[in-house]
């Protein structure tokens, strides 16, 4: 528990959130750790954003703890909350442009000077507002654009811990795969924590490496990529079509049975980037 | 704190707004200081001074301004959700926003009383007492302070209630109608209730001024603003925030 604890970005100890008589959280209990790609799923409903707001401070919870970056009170969790960034929907100014928004929130983030310009220099070239983008104002954006400024809000100052609710919320196919892209590059290269809710599961699927299946109000099952694996230990063949018989016969004589044949077809999302070009890397 | 305030205050000078709110003001002040100088000479210039800060209009041009300014697109953006979510602790967040309010209406009067010293000291024929100077002053002074109740109590509206028309209906009739509903009631009533709102105290505390007593009267006028961000903070400690 120690060790685990000391490891722990965020940690819940059986968070209960009450509206009146109505119970939203019913005793999560989750721990982040350092490094993790962190996917929140579960349908819409189940209680994801609500334990985004418990982290964040915006709804008080009824009972329990949550811990930021090893916070053993409610000061330090206080003083951690700077150590988040966070995405929870498209937060900005609309009559001001996407830079002028990004260096508000620079600026109230203590930034002056030289360091600000650089800091959302930065951050625009990463999130790709770039080549004029970020002079325009943000309320003219497309839903894509708005997107990628919350996250640039979100990643100002290098947080250590990032929490991305929905990020992919409404994004055509290319836009997704930036986002899954980003969020990659936000744990490889800048060496954020990062918890990513979703409640489309094939999406968290490729990009988190544990994931807490939210559903009624509580935690219910954390599992990892690992884990995924080894509840199928079966294991895939993929022989081209004029090889099959042969294959197949190879697998016979030496006694190895076939559990399943089918044949595998293009993803829509492959054929989909083959067509208009781009890639989901 | 300081940092918020510096960010929101950049962010605030950037509408537009304002410097059209301030340019009719100054139209409307410099029309009825001109009434007043022309038919009273430097006695009608105070009395220009005072009616047009007086008025409704003046305080739509200003109040109504800054309000919009500083409140307007607080809940729309949830910029208060993102400020909040880094660490400001939200007492800190309200009287933040309230002090925006607080320097960007006294940035706006202190053009107003710039522009009024230059005309008075400008022109020759006007001719004004150090006395009266200062109680010109200080007049505007405790106009800033009502137009600042104004803003407190129209954002306590806008808190408790979680609406920014609700908030801007609130600072229009503050700055209108209100002290038409209380001539109206001592009209009707012969009830002096006037004399015990915040506008009454500020109204007598200038009367004292010019008689030259202490104006006791601004200490339960602050307590009104102390009582109004004490509901507030109240409130919005409470808040749930959506994303």
């Amino acid at each position: 528990m120690g060790s685990e604890t000391s490891n722990a970005a965020i940690r819940l100890d059986n968070i209960i959130k009450s509206y009146g008589k109505h119970d939203v959280l019913k005793g999560v209990t989750m721990q982040v750790n350092k490094g993790d790609i962190y996917g929140l799923v579960g349908k819409n409903g189940a209680g994801k954003t609500t334990i985004f707001k418990m982290i964040l401070g915006l709804s008080e919870y009824t009972s329990g703890n949550v811990s930021i970056a090893g916070s053993r009170n409610r000061k330090e969790l206080f003083a951690n909350r700077s150590k988040v960034g966070f995405f929870v929907g498209s937060n900005f100014y609309g009559y001001l442009s996407g830079r002028a928004n990004l260096e508000y929130y620079a600026a109230a983030k203590g930034l002056k000077g030289k360091a600000l310009k650089e800091e959302v220099d930065r951050v625009l070239k990463v999130v790709g507002l770039v080549d004029g983008k970020e002079k325009q104002k943000a309320k003219g954006y497309s839903l894509g654009m708005k997107q990628r400024l919350g996250i640039g809000n979100a990643i100002l100052g290098n947080p250590d811990i990032l929490i991305l609710d929905e990020p992919t919320n409404g994004l055509d196919p290319q836009g997704i795969a930036d986002i899954r892209h980003m969020i990659r590059r936000f744990r490889d290269e800048f060496g954020m924590t990062v918890i990513v809710s979703s409640h489309i599961l094939g999406e968290l699927e490729n990009t988190a490496d544990r994931f807490g299946i939210v559903h009624e109000g509580v935690i219910a099952k954390e599992i990892t990529q690992e884990d995924l694996s080894a509840k199928r230990p079966e294991v895939e063949l993929t022989v081209s079509a004029g090889n099959l018989e042969r294959a197949k016969s190879i697998l016979a004589e030496n006694g190895i049975d076939i559990l399943k044949e089918g044949k595998e077809k293009v993803t829509l999302e492959d054929y989909y980037f083959e067509l208009i070009g781009g890639s989901a890397e | 704190m300081r940092n918020l305030l510096r960010a929101d205050l950049k962010r605030i000078f950037r509408v537009g707004l304002i410097y059209i709110g301030l340019l009719l003001a100054l139209i409307y002040i410099s029309y009825t200081v001109l009434e007043g100088v022309v038919n009273d000479g430097s006695i009608g210039l105070v009395r220009g001074v005072q009616k047009s800060l007086s008025g409704a209009p003046i305080a739509l041009f200003i109040v109504f301004p800054t309000f919009y300014a500083v409140f307007a697109h607080e809940l729309s953006s949830k910029s208060m959700q993102a400020v909040l979510g880094h660490g400001i602790t939200r007492d800190k967040l309200i009287v933040a926003k309230l002090l925006d309010a607080a320097i960007v209406l006294l940035c706006v009067y202190l053009v107003i009383i710039a522009v009024t010293l230059v005309v008075i000291n400008g022109e020759s024929a006007i001719i004004l007492s150090s006395q009266q100077q200062t109680n010109l002053v200080i007049f505007i002074i405790l106009r800033w302070l009502r137009h600042f109740g104004y803003i407190v109590f129209s954002a306590m509206i806008m808190y408790i209630s979680g609406s920014t028309v609700l908030g801007i209906v609130a600072c229009v009739a503050f700055t209108v109608v209100f002290r038409l509903v209380f001539n109206m009631i001592e009209f009707f009533s012969s009830l002096s209730l006037y004399d015990y709102t915040f506008d009454g105290l500020l109204d007598w505390a200038y009367t004292g001024i010019e008689m030259e007593a202490f104006p006791w009267q601004l200490l339960p006028a602050a307590c009104y603003l102390l009582a109004a961000l004490a509901i507030t903070t109240y409130f919005f400690r409470r808040k749930e925030f959506d994303f």
